[in-house]
């Protein structure tokens, strides 16, 4: 236990002393404290009439406020002079229905209230989701790209001669010590994704009063995205010994995969479903990931157990 | 030794090599092989200061490679005390610290070591104890918390060295060692190594440095081209076949004549030994064949009158021995 506890601080540290995990963190800590401090909503009769941030307005329906709890024009078309927000919002009302379980304890505003719409045509459940499915679909890309830059050369630091001879020189497997070192970096992507998702659910929860947990999925299919694509990086550079081709090469993948998602997106699609409380249709596209995920790290971990160093 | 040594493990060799082989395939379309090992046997003793040499890309990285896993032989058996060198298990009494080591610069030595530590399964009660005595002896006790991306090559070595010992291993595989060390460090490593022999630890020392391997190794082994071609204790392979340094008062010229061939002849002041004479005595260098021979000299030297102060087996130095072993399998 020492062994493992040893190599996963150690993975830690190396990643740590990377600044863009640094950095990361520190966006994360901006995104929250700009939700927490500087997000306004203003409601009128359940609905959001007005999105303020930084004391500005940013997202404000032209339109007199609805006293009815009706659907909102917003909700089938954006109007002209929103923002991404209720754009997104349009767009989450377009694909999924408000889950009636969404609602958790609340004080302000009512059970409600929550369930009508203000002059910027959302109610509070809408726009709580597409809120949420901003952050995590921002999330998502930053976490991946930066994630990936910043941890690709750990594991080719990890297999460079001087650094490679000590690690297998303690008594421990090869296997032991490739899947510590995995475990290591997923397990600082699940810190950042759990410290930036959860703390954005705390925070819209608290302020909307409205408790969508299944926006907390968005962490699970975030670190199992991640792990993917890990796997090819680990791969190429057991391989080739060369970070900067197992990163060109997984962006590659990553641009292959924007393609094939207007077909069948997994992050997007998947993630979007779990937000949204809706059933996942794409479980063979989940399953088939998971599987290409396995066979990179099946593959990753034979090289590397029969690598001379 | 330690208690908690198995019994088997405590009887068997500390490293022991039989007919080990490795050759490195490379290219993908053109198929490179490089035979790194040839079939290489050795054994070292638990307890003893063992010295590997050879010229560079004689294999002897290869070899401590093989034994701790880092590198997969070809071919061959490697055990360290008695089990596979292989298993995991094998490197539990093992202490490494390679050459060119590469420890992250972030740390700083204390964090190091414990990280490190962490990895060789050295619980946290024993690290907390053992790193400042470590820190101390290797004389980082006052850098211990600065960080290591600031240290000197020297300091390096010796932080390394700290990092190899923090298991209490029984058999301790040291790669140029003493590289980048100033002459004061080297010295202190010397001694510590000594002190480890003192205390049963088998050290498996890998040096260019051969006056190094000369002063503390009790036995040694010359590689080269991948093969074993020489090994013995230095006492045993650096002596002269049938030479001897005679110190004596001067032989008179005519009994000096006396002697046919080489059997008895002056020793010339050179840079190296400017005290070919000293007071009444001068050196000559004795070539006998047997001892019989040899004793026929020295009878025929005292008949004539010449008073014997020493007569000793001549020792080559470690360094013109082993030129002479490596120019020698060059040409074989």
């Amino acid at each position: 236990m020492h062994k493992l506890r040893g190599l996963l601080y150690l993975t830690f540290r190396e990643l740590w002393a990377k600044k863009i995990v640094v950095g990361l963190f520190v966006v994360s800590t901006l995104v929250w404290v700009v939700l927490m401090l500087f997000m306004n909503v203003e409601e009128v009769e359940g609905g959001i009439s007005m999105l303020r941030l930084f004391g500005s307005d940013v997202a404000a329906s032209g339109a007199p406020a609805s006293s009815t709890a009706g659907p909102a024009p917003g909700a089938d078309a954006a109007p002209a002079d929103t923002s991404v927000f209720a754009d997104t919002a349009a767009a989450a009302t377009d694909t999924a229905t408000v889950d009636p379980e969404m609602s958790g304890p609340r004080s302000r505003p009512t059970q409600q209230q929550s369930s009508g719409r203000g002059a910027l045509g959302l109610s509070f459940e809408q726009f709580t989701v597409a809120a949420q499915t901003v952050v995590s679909q921002a999330a998502y890309w930053i976490v991946i790209l930066l994630g990936l830059f910043s941890a690709a050369p750990l594991f080719a630091r990890m297999v460079e001669s001087g650094h490679v001879d000590l690690l297998l020189s303690k008594p421990m497997s090869r296997a032991k010590l490739f899947s510590g070192h995995v475990l290591g970096v997923l397990l600082m992507v699940l810190t950042l994704a759990t410290y930036l998702f959860g703390a954005v659910w705390l925070i819209l929860s608290i302020k909307l009063g409205v408790w969508n947990a299944k926006f907390l999925f968005s962490i699970l299919v975030l670190v199992g995205m991640f792990a993917v694509l890990y796997g090819v990086v680990a791969l190429l550079t057991v391989w080739t010994e060369s970070p900067a081709l197992a990163l060109i090469v997984t962006y590659g993948v990553i641009f292959v995969s924007i393609i094939l998602a207007f077909r069948s997106p997994i992050y997007g699609g998947v993630a979007a479903q779990l937000l949204h409380g809706d059933p996942v249709t794409r479980w063979n596209a989940v399953a088939s990931t998971a599987a290409v995920g396995a066979l990179l790290y099946l593959s990753a971990g034979f090289l590397f157990s029969r690598r001379d160093f | 030794m330690p208690d908690d040594v198995p019994a088997a493990a405590a009887d068997a060799p500390a490293v022991a090599v039989s007919n080990l082989r490795k050759t490195y395939r490379s290219g993908l379309l053109e198929k490179r092989t490089v035979e790194a090992l040839k079939g290489v046997s050795l054994e070292v003793a638990p307890g003893e200061i063992f010295g590997l040499l050879g010229p560079n890309g004689a294999g002897k990285t290869t070899l401590v490679k093989s034994l701790l896993g880092i590198v997969h032989p070809s071919g061959g058996e490697a055990r360290l005390f008695g089990t596979a060198a292989a298993d995991p298990d094998a490197r539990e009494p093992v202490g490494y610290l390679p050459e060119n080591h590469r420890f992250p610069g972030f740390f700083t030595a204390r964090r190091m070591l414990d990280t490190y530590g962490a990895l060789g399964g050295v619980p946290p009660a024993a690290r907390k104890e053992r790193i400042p005595e470590l820190l101390d002896k290797v004389n980082l006790a006052d850098a211990a918390d600065a960080k290591i991306e600031t240290f000197s090559k020297g300091m390096l070595q010796r932080t390394g060295l700290a990092q190899a010992l923090l298991s209490r291993p029984r058999l301790l595989f040291l790669d140029e060692p003493t590289d980048g060390v100033d002459p004061v460090g080297r010295r202190r490593i010397r001694d510590l190594l000594v002190e480890l022999r003192d205390e049963g630890t088998t050290v498996f020392l890998n040096s260019h440095l051969l006056s190094e391997v000369e002063q503390v190794c009790s036995r040694m082994a010359i590689l080269n081209g991948g093969e074993l071609v020489r090994t013995g204790s230095i006492d045993d392979l650096t002596q002269e076949e049938h030479t001897y340094d005679l110190r004596a008062t001067p032989v008179p010229p005519d009994l000096l004549d006396a002697f046919p061939g080489e059997a008895l002849s002056p020793v010339e002041a050179t840079r190296s030994n400017g005290e070919a004479s000293s007071g009444e005595t001068k050196r000559y260098r004795v070539r006998a064949d047997s001892r019989a021979h040899l004793n026929d000299v020295i009878d025929r030297l005292r008949s004539g009158g010449v008073e014997l102060e020493s007569i000793t087996p001549k020792r080559q130095t470690l360094e013109d021995y082993f030129i002479d072993v490596v120019s020698e399998t060059v040409e074989d």
